[in-house]
C-alpha cells in the first residue's frame, strides 16, 4: 500500500533558484517599479524580459524530461502540507506564452500610458500580475494555486479599476471580484471535498489516490498509509462529481463561463493593453490551465457538466457580439465565446485540442486588443482640444484602412484566425476541437448533439461578428468627421508608433499557421503532439470515455466533413457580414444612427441576454430586498431592543446610584465617620499634654500592680 | 518614717499632675526626688558600713541639682518662646 | 518621751505639713517656700538617720542651690509686675484619684512587707557613722560612680547656661 508521506516526500533540485526567478523577478518589478516614476516602464519591461529569458531557459532544459520540486511547508496534526512545483510541457508553454504576452504588453503600454501620470502604479500591477500568473503555473499543489488564484484576481481588480477616478471602472473592478469570488468558493468547496478524501492537495499525491481510490456499493473508497497509519477514507460516490464540478466552478468564474460571465465585458473599463494581456491571453485562460491540470480527476458527470457550460457560453457570447458598439465589447464577448471552445473541448475531453485553442487564442486575441488600442489610442488624440466622443464606439471609425495600415494588417490576420480561416492558427485548434467534439456527440448521442450544433453555429457567428467589425472599422467612411462637423479631423489621424505597432504585428505574425507547424491538420501541429491527451484517472465506472481509446479510423473518417463544414460556415459568415456591413449596405448605412439595436434578436443580442438585468432584477433586488428587511429589522427590532437595553440600563443606573449614594456611599461615611469617631477619640489622648500623659502613664501603671498584686 | 516619704512621694505626683505652672511641676518633681532620698536614708541605717543608701541618696541630690538647673533654663527658654509657661498650652505635640 | 523623739516627730511633722500646703496651695511662690520648709525638715529628719552629711548636702544643695533657682526662674516667667503668681490647676479628680491610690498601694505594701519583721532589720546599728568611712568609701568603692557624676554637673551646667544664655540671638532666632 502507497504510503501518502513518500508520495509528498521532500523533493529537491539544483533548478530551484530558476523557478524561484521566475517568480522573484515579477514581484521585484512590482515593489520596486512604484518607485521609478518615468522610468518605470523601462525598468519593468527589461525585468519582464529577464523573466522570459529565464522561461525559455527552463524550456528547454526540461521540455523532454519534467521537473518536480517538491519540500514540506507546515505540519497540521496527522497532514503533512507541501509546496511543489512541476514543469511539464504544459507548465513551460504556460509560462512562456504569459511571459512573452506580458513583455509585449510591457513595450506597447509604454506607449498607450505615456501621459498618464499614474504610469509606475500601472507597471507595478501588471508586475504583481505576472507574479501570480507564474504563480498559478508553476505549482504543483492546489492550495498554493487558490492562493495565486486569489492573487490574480486582485491584480485583475486593481488593473480595471486603475482608472478608480471613473465610476464605472471602479464598479466593473467590484463586479469581476465579486463574481470572481462566487466561482472560487466552487474551487475552495473542491479543495475541502478533495483533502477531505485523500488528506493533501498536492496533485501528484491527489493523482496517485486517485487511482487507486475505487467505488464500493456507491461509496467512494480509497484506501492508503499514511506516516504508517492505515487510512481508509470513504464518502459517497457522488462526492466525486460534485467535487469536480465545484472545482469546475472556480474556472467558471475566473474564465468567464456561463453563468458568470458577466463581468468580462465590463472589464474592458480597465486600459486596453491590460484587457489584452489579462482579459484574453493568460488570466481567463488561467480557468481553463486549471481545468487541465485537473483534468484527469473529473469524472464523466463532471465532463458533462464542463461541456454544456462551455457550449452555451460560446453560443451565448457569440449572439451577443453580434450587435455591439464598442469595439472592446466586442472583442471581450468574443474572448468568452472563445474560453467556452476551450471549456468545451475540456469537457469532452478534448485536452489537447483545449489547449491548442488557448495558446493560439492567446496570440490572435492579444493581437485584436492590441490593435483595437491602437485605434482607440489614435483616435483618443483627435479628442484633445476638440470635442468629446467615445473612442471605442465603431461608430465613429470606418474608413481607418488606409489612415492605420499597419494595425488594418495586424487586426485582419488575428481576425481571420478568430473566424478559424484556414491557413491561420485559429483554424488549427477549433477544428481538432470542432472534430472532438464531433466524435464526442457520436459516442453520447441524443442530447449531447445540441453542444456540437451550438458550437457549429458560434462558427457562423464568430465570423460574422469579426467581419462586421472588420467593415465597420476599416472600411466605408470615417464617420467621425460627419459626427463632430470637423473635416479636417482625417488628416490629423495618424498611424500608431513602432512602441504600439511593433507588439501587435508580432502577434499577427503568430496568428498564421506556421509557427505551430506547417499544415493544415491540427494532428500535425507540435502544440498537439507535446500536449498529449492524458488518461482519467477516477474509478472506471464513474469515468468519461476516453476519446484515445476511440479509434483512428473514426477521426479519419470524420476529419473530412468537419474541416469542409467549418470552412463553409465561416465562409458563411463571412459572406452574410458582406452583405449586411460592406460599404453601401442597408445595414451599415443606418448604422450610424442607430441607438440600440432593432428587433427581439437584436435586442437580446445588445442586452446579452438579459443577464446583467436578470441578475439586477433577481438577485440584486433580493439582496436590496434582503438589506432593507434587515435594515428594518435593524432599525425597529434590534435598535429599539438596544433602546430599551439602554433605557432599562438607565432605570438600573438611576437605582444603582440611588443605592449607591445611600447605602455604599452611606457605609462609606459610616466607616469614615466611625474612623475619624475613633481617631478623634485616640487624638483627645494625644492631647500634647505631658502631664496627662504621665498621668495615663500611671494610670496604668497602678492598673497593673492592682491587678497583679490583688 | 517610710510613710512619710509615701506621703511625699504622692504629694509631688499631684502636684505634677494637677499644676498647670511648669515651675510648680518642678517642684513636684523635687518632692519626689527627696521622697526618694528619705526612703534610701532610712533604709540606710541598717546597713552602717557599706553606706550605700548614703551614696546613692548623695547622688541623687546631685542629679536632682543638675536636673534643676537644666529644667529651669528650659523653663525660661519656653517662656521667652511661648509668652507663658502653662504647660496645658504648650501643646505643639498635640496629635 | 525623749527629746530626740519630740524632735523627729517634730521634723516629720513640718516635712508632712509643707508637702500637704505644696499640694494645697495655688502660689507658686508659696509652694517654693514651702518647699524649703519640707527640705529644712527632711534635712532634720536625715540627721536623725544618722546621715549628717547627707543632710548638710541637702541643705546646701537645695535651700542654696535649687530653690534659689527656683525663685529666680518664678521671677524670670512671671516677672512679679501685675501678674497673679497663682497656677491654675487641672486634672484635680484623676490625679487625686492616681495619687491616693499610689498612696493607698504604698501603705498597703508597706503593712504588708513588715519591715519591722525582716530578721536585719532588727539589729538596728546605734553607732554613729563615721564621715572618714563615707569619705574613703565614695573615694574607692564608688569613685566611677563619682567621677560620672562630676562630670554630669559639669555638663548640665554649660548646657544650662547654652540653652537659657545668650538670650538676645536665641531671642532673634525665637522671633
Amino acid at each position: 500500500m502507497i504510503d501518502l508521506l513518500d508520495i509528498i516526500s521532500p523533493q529537491s533540485s539544483a533548478y530551484l533558484p530558476w523557478i524561484l526567478a521566475l517568480l522573484i523577478l515579477p514581484i521585484f518589478s512590482f515593489a520596486t517599479t512604484g518607485f521609478m516614476k518615468g522610468k518605470a516602464p523601462y525598468w519593468s519591461s527589461a525585468i519582464i524580459a529577464s523573466n522570459l529569458l529565464v522561461a525559455a531557459y527552463l524550456a528547454t532544459v526540461f521540455w523532454n524530461e519534467p521537473l518536480t520540486i517538491r519540500g514540506n511547508w507546515f505540519k497540521l496534526g496527522e497532514n503533512q502540507f507541501t509546496y511543489s512545483f512541476y514543469l511539464d510541457k504544459l507548465a513551460l508553454t504556460m509560462s512562456l506564452i504569459v511571459n512573452f504576452v506580458a513583455l509585449l504588453v510591457h513595450i506597447f503600454s509604454t506607449e498607450y500610458m505615456r501621459t498618464d501620470a499614474n504610469k509606475p502604479r500601472y507597471f507595478a500591477y501588471l508586475g504583481l500580475f505576472t507574479f501570480s500568473m507564474m504563480g498559478i503555473v508553476l505549482f504543483n499543489d492546489l492550495l498554493f494555486i487558490f492562493i495565486f488564484w486569489e492573487l490574480v484576481g486582485v491584480s485583475s481588480y486593481l488593473l480595471i479599476g486603475f482608472w478608480f477616478q471613473k465610476k464605472s471602472a471602479s464598479l466593473a473592478a467590484n463586479k469581476a471580484f465579486i463574481l470572481n469570488r462566487i466561482g472560487d468558493l466552487g474551487f475552495i468547496t473542491g479543495l475541502m471535498i478533495l483533502f477531505t478524501q485523500f488528506h493533501s492537495l498536492d496533485l501528484d499525491a491527489v493523482k496517485s489516490l486517485m487511482i487507486m481510490s475505487e467505488i464500493e456499493d456507491g461509496n467512494w473508497v480509497v484506501n492508503f498509509m499514511q506516516g504508517g497509519k492505515e487510512v481508509i477514507s470513504s464518502m459517497d460516490g457522488r462526492w466525486l462529481s460534485a467535487g469536480g464540478i465545484a472545482l469546475f466552478c472556480g474556472a467558471v468564474g475566473k474564465s468567464a463561463q456561463f453563468p458568470l460571465q458577466v463581468w468580462l465585458p465590463d472589464a474592458m473599463e480597465g486600459p486596453t493593453p491590460v484587457s489584452a494581456l489579462i482579459h484574453a491571453a493568460t488570466m481567463v485562460a488561467a480557468g481553463v490551465y486549471m481545468l487541465a491540470r485537473i483534468f484527469v480527476l473529473l469524472d464523466a458527470q463532471a465532463l458533462e457538466v464542463v461541456a454544456i457550460v462551455g457550449a452555451v457560453t460560446a453560443f451565448m457570447a457569440a449572439i451577443a457580439a453580434l450587435s455591439q458598439f464598442d469595439i472592446k465589447k466586442v472583442l471581450a464577448y468574443s474572448t468568452i465565446s472563445q474560453l467556452g471552445y476551450m471549456v468545451l473541448a475540456m469537457g469532452v475531453g478534448a485536452y489537447s485540442a483545449g489547449l491548442f485553442h488557448l495558446i493560439t487564442h492567446a496570440f490572435f486575441k492579444a493581437g485584436l486588443f492590441l490593435s483595437a488600442g491602437i485605434i482607440i489610442h489614435q483616435l483618443h488624440h483627435l479628442e484633445k482640444g476638440g470635442k468629446k466622443f467615445d473612442p471605442q464606439d465603431m461608430r465613429v471609425m470606418g474608413g481607418l484602412r488606409r489612415k492605420l495600415p499597419v494595425t488594418f494588417f495586424a487586426f485582419v490576420i488575428c481576425s481571420l484566425a478568430l473566424a478559424g480561416l484556414p491557413g491561420f492558427s485559429g483554424f488549427l485548434s477549433k477544428d481538432a476541437i470542432l472534430l472532438d467534439l464531433a466524435v464526442w456527440a457520436d459516442i453520447k448521442g441524443g442530447g449531447f448533439y445540441i453542444p456540437e450544433v451550438l458550437a457549429f453555429m458560434t462558427v457562423v457567428l464568430t465570423a460574422f461578428y469579426t467581419f462586421r467589425m472588420i467593415y465597420l472599422v476599416f472600411f466605408g467612411e470615417f464617420r467621425l468627421p460627419k459626427i463632430l462637423g470637423d473635416a479636417s479631423l482625417p488628416n490629423k489621424l495618424k498611424e500608431g508608433n513602432l512602441w504600439v505597432t511593433v507588439p501587435a504585428v508580432i502577434f499577427a505574425l503568430l496568428s498564421f499557421t506556421f509557427p505551430f507547424g506547417f499544415t493544415l491538420n491540427a494532428d500535425h501541429s507540435w502544440v498537439m503532439e507535446a500536449l498529449k491527451t492524458p488518461m482519467y484517472l477516477v474509478p472506471e465506472s464513474y469515468a468519461a470515455t476516453s476519446l484515445l481509446d476511440v479509434p483512428e479510423e473514426t477521426f479519419h473518417g470524420l476529419h473530412k466533413t468537419v474541416n469542409i463544414v467549418s470552412i463553409l460556415l465561416a465562409l458563411a459568415g463571412l459572406f452574410i457580414a458582406w452583405l449586411s456591413y460592406k460599404p453601401g449596405a442597408k445595414l451599415e448605412k443606418t448604422f450610424i444612427e442607430r441607438r440600440e439595436p432593432v428587433g427581439v434578436l437584436g435586442q437580446i443580442s445588445f442586452y446579452h441576454w438579459y443577464q446583467n438585468s436578470l441578475y439586477q432584477n433577481i438577485f440584486l433586488k433580493a439582496i436590496l430586498a434582503k438589506s432593507r428587511a434587515l435594515a428594518w429589522f435593524d432599525q425597529y427590532v434590534l435598535d429599539e431592543a438596544v433602546n430599551l437595553l439602554a433605557k432599562l440600563n438607565v432605570v438600573i443606573a438611576h437605582v444603582t446610584r440611588w443605592f449607591d449614594q445611600v447605602f455604599v456611599d452611606g457605609l462609606v461615611n459610616l466607616t469614615a465617620a466611625s474612623v475619624g469617631k475613633v481617631g478623634q477619640l485616640t487624638r483627645s489622648i494625644q492631647s500634647g499634654n505631658i502631664q496627662a500623659q504621665i498621668l495615663v502613664t500611671f494610670i496604668f501603671l497602678l492598673t497593673l500592680i492592682l491587678l497583679l498584686v490583688v | 518614717m517610710l510613710l512619710l516619704g509615701a506621703l511625699m512621694f504622692c504629694v509631688g505626683l499631684f502636684v505634677v499632675f494637677t499644676r498647670k505652672n511648669a515651675i510648680m511641676v518642678l517642684i513636684g518633681i523635687e518632692l519626689m526626688l527627696n521622697s526618694a532620698n528619705l526612703n534610701l536614708v532610712t533604709f540606710s541605717r541598717f546597713d552602717p558600713q557599706a553606706l550605700q543608701g548614703q551614696i546613692f541618696s548623695l547622688f541623687v541630690i546631685t542629679i536632682a541639682a543638675a536636673e534643676a538647673a537644666v529644667a529651669l533654663a528650659i523653663v525660661v527658654k519656653v517662656y521667652k518662646y511661648f509668652k507663658t509657661s502653662d504647660l496645658d498650652k504648650i501643646n505643639s505635640m498635640k496629635g | 518621751m525623749e527629746l530626740e523623739a519630740i524632735l523627729f516627730y517634730f521634723f516629720a511633722g513640718i516635712t508632712a505639713f509643707s508637702v500637704l500646703f505644696i499640694a494645697v496651695t495655688r502660689n507658686i511662690l508659696y509652694a517654693a517656700f514651702a518647699l524649703i520648709l519640707t527640705f529644712i525638715g527632711v534635712a532634720g529628719l536625715f540627721v536623725f538617720m544618722g546621715a549628717e552629711f547627707i543632710a548638710i548636702t541637702q541643705i546646701l544643695v537645695y535651700v542654696g542651690g535649687i530653690l534659689v533657682l527656683l525663685v529666680f526662674g518664678i521671677m524670670l516667667t512671671h516677672r512679679l509686675k501685675g501678674q497673679k503668681l497663682k497656677t491654675d490647676r487641672y486634672q484635680m479628680l484623676f490625679g487625686f484619684l492616681i495619687s491616693a491610690g499610689i498612696f493607698g498601694l504604698f501603705i498597703q505594701s508597706i503593712h504588708s512587707g513588715a519591715f519591722s519583721n525582716l530578721p536585719w532589720v532588727d539589729q538596728e546599728y546605734s553607732q554613729e557613722v563615721e564621715l572618714k568611712s563615707f569619705g574613703l568609701s565614695l573615694m574607692t568603692d564608688y569613685v566611677l560612680a563619682f567621677e560620672v557624676i562630676g562630670i554630669l554637673l559639669l555638663v548640665a551646667l554649660i548646657g544650662a547656661v547654652r540653652i537659657a544664655g545668650n538670650a538676645r540671638k536665641e531671642g532673634t532666632d525665637a522671633a
